[in-house]
């Protein structure tokens, strides 16, 4: 039940990112919808369920538009399990946590990409970060507010529709 | 989430399962992972493509039915002059054809066998440049065809799945192409550049020797293995001089304008051989 609708989430968020949501597109800048619902998950049901929905995630970016199969499984996957360690600490209602960890996983997910730029020898750190990394950030903090939201009242649902059946037992 | 009993089993079967077709596939030859996300993906994207393409056709043919009258009608003037001007290409075509003949010249310029595709997907992030295209190895594209595009470079594959492809766009930060200039021949090499991407241009590496100018024409050189030589790429808009003193560097503007591309030509790879 909750792994069908998560992955189904996933797949059709990533259909959405790569076709329509090209029109959202500000200045060339796109918002990351993927780190959204990663954090968003991860903050809501631990880590286990953080660092999964992460790999997944990951995983088909890199299939369908990555070089080689991996690094952004890998990202995607730590920013899911680190998110998930906030789970026990924070109230569900509360927007503070969430703001931070998108900012900071995002952050995290621009830095990592700009070390494959290093490695390739250009390293105009001020461009990365003026045109293309600080509009990313505030982009991606400013929707994670209603992506939150969303996520919140499908795992809602989810949980009650579980609550239901556990009750056999 | 604590699994139980019945759900590890079934999990560790599974993955065993997968990896063992991963193995066949990779003995084989066939990218099994790759393919199954493609023949997942490919419908959700195909159909949003449609439906997004449609919905703004239908709300464009109310908004500029006007419009399109009037536009109609400069239309049918300029095709009376367009099909004057025709019939004098065509008999240029034939002198060309006659002159090229004389020069030997016919191999390096015959038009090649391609086949249409759409783009169904782009990129989501803002660092690269690759996008997917809705024909696969079942439609004789391979890894390392060809794209074109209004006549222009447009990249190459980097993958193939039977039903989709991933191509590599020339303004990629990771792609790199031999270019000729045609007025000097001299060669050099085309990169994608990050800071230049988002305003659609790229960067051409040049023997600082070479008299280059503004709005020189730049096209494949035959020096590369991937891309046949004289496809036109586009024309020079800035030139700056490198640090070492060794090299110069011109900005190039692409014909083919990424930001705005929707149908594309890849040219199968039986056509070239």
């Amino acid at each position: 039940m909750r792994i069908s609708i998560v992955g189904i989430l996933l797949l059709i968020m990533h259909a959405l990112s790569t076709t329509l949501f090209q029109h959202l597109r500000i200045g060339d800048i796109s918002p990351n919808f993927m780190i959204m619902i990663i954090v968003s998950f991860a903050l809501l049901r631990g880590s286990k369920e953080g660092a999964t929905i992460g790999l997944i995630a990951g995983l088909l970016n890199d299939i369908s538009v990555g070089t080689i199969l991996g690094p952004t499984a890998v990202i995607y996957g730590i920013i899911g399990y680190i998110c998930g360690k906030f789970n026990k600490n924070f109230y569900r209602e509360n927007f503070i946590i969430p703001f931070i960890c998108t900012l900071g996983s995002s952050l995290f997910y621009s830095i990592t990409i700009m070390l494959g730029f290093i490695l390739r020898g250009k390293v105009n750190f001020l461009f990365f970060f003026k045109s293309i990394v600080v509009p990313e950030i505030i982009y991606t903090i400013t929707l994670s507010l209603v992506i939150y939201q969303i996520a919140y009242v499908i795992n809602e649902k989810i949980e009650y529709q579980e609550r239901k059946t556990r009750n056999i037992f | 989430m604590k699994f139980n009993k019945k759900f590890k089993k079934t999990g560790l079967i599974a993955t065993v399962a997968l990896i063992i077709i991963v193995i066949i596939g990779k003995k084989y030859n066939i990218p099994v992972i790759s393919t199954g996300v493609s023949y997942i993906l490919y419908p959700i994207q195909k159909s949003i493509i449609f439906i997004s393409s449609r919905s703004s056709d239908m709300t464009y043919y109310f908004k500029n039915r006007y419009e399109l009258a009037d536009e109609n009608k400069n239309l049918k003037q300029e095709n009376e002059k367009l099909v004057y001007e025709n019939t004098l290409l065509a008999e240029y075509k034939n002198e060309n054809n006659n002159l090229k003949d004389i020069l030997d010249m016919k191999q390096r310029y015959r038009d090649y066998q391609g086949v249409g595709a759409s783009i169904i997907g782009k990129e989501p992030g803002n660092w690269y440049k690759v996008f997917n295209i809705d024909k696969g190895t079942q439609h004789n594209v391979s890894e390392n065809s060809v794209i074109l595009a209004n006549g222009g470079l447009v990249g190459h594959v980097l993958s193939a799945t039977p039903i989709s492809g991933k191509v590599l766009s020339i303004i990629d930060d990771r792609s790199s192409v031999s270019a000729k200039i045609v007025r000097t021949g001299d060669t050099g090499i085309l990169r994608g550049d990050i800071e230049l991407a988002s305003l659609g241009l790229c960067k051409l590496e040049i023997n600082i020797e070479s008299e280059i100018v503004k709005g020189d024409q730049v096209i494949t050189s035959h020096l590369s293995s991937i891309y046949p030589p004289g496809i036109p790429i586009g024309t020079v808009e800035e030139i700056e001089q490198g640090k070492n003193g060794l090299t110069q560097y011109a900005y190039i503007k692409p014909i083919v304008d990424f930001k705005h591309l929707e149908q594309t030509l890849v040219i199968i790879s039986n056509g070239i051989n």
